[in-house]
């Protein structure tokens, strides 16, 4: 659980891919905040200093909320309005000015539920477009895309075969990374020496707008890609190898 | 009437205080001390430690970047030693004095690999042709919370000819500084900017080094360095263990 004031702003800060559908809903939902507090100015505008009404809003927006991960989502759930109540002890020292102004400060904590309704819009279409089960949202364009060998395993000379990935790119399999034997497997391979992804791919470019993240290895013989994420390990496998001159060694 | 001086007043002390503190921390460095300086401050660091040696002779000044140099040394006791300096407030300050070359890895900035130097100095009658540092990840792998998760194990290497270079500070190679950044790309940022922390994927990697003699045998640590008689001032380094060679893959 964590106070966070102004939400919204520290979303933007993030680094990394742009995130196109996030970043979409969040103009959205401040622009939906700003139509309705719009539409409570007009009602009476005499009443009211439009400035001192943004503040007020703003402020409003401050809450204790809960946070959780649903389906690798963080979700925020305002639970305690603490701006409005900061508002109220402010507000009320002046006759009738807390009346004036309660519409806004409610509306502030409102929006906490705004944004709370476009993260799980922006999430749940961004689960049909860039489905985490396709390689191609994370490996969409590999023009600058180049193998690094990062284990003895892998061959210092090997290669990517750009062509080759790019045409496989779309017919990739998701598979387990371990079937039934993997325990023994990997425990093999350690006593063996040996790597099974030595290969680091960089400069893969995610499908555009996705906002994915992601370090992407390459396995010995060049038709496995894996693919981690902040919350995910995800194993693709080719039919062709991708890798040139991996074999010889 | 008098406000507006005032205004100006507070204005005019705020810039100036502005101005002193950007002075103060942003200044660009001063030239860098010269032999004779250098000598007499380390000297006046080993006397002010009470430690019987002297700084002999300086091997050579390596400016890692702008603000930090590394400089290697002999004392009179034979002692192939390492300084580091930076430029700190307003000069250049000795931050650390060491009796002893091991390799060392001098992190200027933990979340930035480019900031990382390898720095070493070997006493050159030592017979020993190669310095070999290593970056190490382990393999990491198993299931958690019903998914599973694989990390490759990282181990690359960087070949330092002595008879080349028998001291130096050199940055990372490129790929080291590649996989590191790819590691640490991956780490949540859900974090507050506030709040600079180390990243926690940048920790896994291990940093080691061997050396090789003529006869293509590994050279122990006990020869290649003197036991360490002394080691002043603070230390954002990360020290580097010697590998045994069982436990290389």
């Amino acid at each position: 659980m964590i106070i966070r004031f102004i939400r919204g702003v520290n979303e933007i800060n993030e680094y990394g891919p742009f995130d196109f559908l996030s970043n979409l809903l969040t103009v959205l939902a401040w622009g939906a905040i700003f139509y309705l507090s719009y539409r409570i100015y007009r009602k009476n505008p005499e009443q009211q200093v439009g400035w001192k009404a943004f503040l007020v809003l703003l402020i409003g927006i401050s809450s204790f909320s809960i946070t959780w991960v649903m389906a690798n989502t963080v979700i925020q759930i305002a639970v305690l309005p603490l701006g409005v109540w900061i508002l109220y002890f402010i507000l009320k020292r002046k006759e009738g000015r807390w009346e004036r102004y309660r519409k806004f400060a409610w509306l502030g904590f409102g929006a906490n539920y705004i944004f709370l309704l476009s993260i799980l819009v922006a999430s749940s279409i961004g689960h049909f477009v860039y489905p985490t089960d396709h390689a191609e949202t994370f490996v969409s364009d590999v023009k600058e895309a180049s193998i690094l060998s990062i284990h003895p395993t892998g061959n210092a000379k090997a290669v990517l075969n750009m062509r080759v990935l790019n045409s496989e790119i779309q017919s990739l399999k998701q598979s387990q990374i371990f079937d039934e034997s993997w325990y023994e497997d990997t425990l093999y391979q350690e006593k063996a020496k040996y790597e099974r992804f030595p290969y680091l791919l960089k400069d893969a470019k995610p499908k555009w707008g996705s906002g994915h993240r992601s370090t992407i290895f390459v396995e010995k013989d060049g038709k496995g890609l894996l693919i981690q994420t902040p919350t995910e390990h995800l194993y693709f496998r080719s039919t062709q190898s991708f890798v040139e001159g991996g074999d010889e060694k | 009437m008098r406000r507006p001086h005032i205004t100006w007043i507070w204005t005019s002390v705020a810039s100036v205080l502005l101005l002193v503190f950007m002075w103060w921390n942003y200044s660009p460095p001063s030239q860098f001390p010269d032999e004779r300086q250098l000598l007499q401050e380390m000297n006046d660091m080993l006397n002010q430690y009470r430690s019987g040696d002297k700084v002999a002779d300086i091997q050579q000044a390596i400016q890692a970047d702008r603000r930090h140099v590394a400089v290697p040394y002999i004392s009179d006791d034979g002692n192939y030693g390492m300084s580091f300096w930076i430029w700190g407030k307003w000069k250049w300050e000795l931050i650390s004095l060491e009796s002893n070359g091991e390799p060392r890895l001098w992190m200027i900035d933990r979340n930035d690999p480019t900031s990382y130097f390898l720095t070493w100095n070997v006493a050159p009658e030592i017979a020993a042709e190669k310095l070999n540092a290593y970056i190490i990840r382990r393999r990491d792998y198993g299931v958690m919370d019903g998914k599973t998760y694989y990390s490759p194990r990282v181990q690359m290497s960087k070949e330092i000819v002595l008879a080349e270079e028998s001291f130096g500070a050199i940055p990372l190679p490129p790929t080291w500084q590649e996989v590191l950044q790819s590691s640490i790309h991956l780490d949540e940022t859900e974090t507050f900017p506030l709040f600079t922390s180390y990243s926690t994927a940048a920790m896994q990697f291990e940093f080691k080094w061997d050396a090789v003699g003529g006869n293509g045998k590994s050279v122990s640590q006990e020869i290649l360095f003197k036991s360490p008689q002394y080691s002043y001032g603070s230390s954002d380094f990360q020290y580097m263990m010697m590998i045994d060679e069982r436990e290389l893959e």
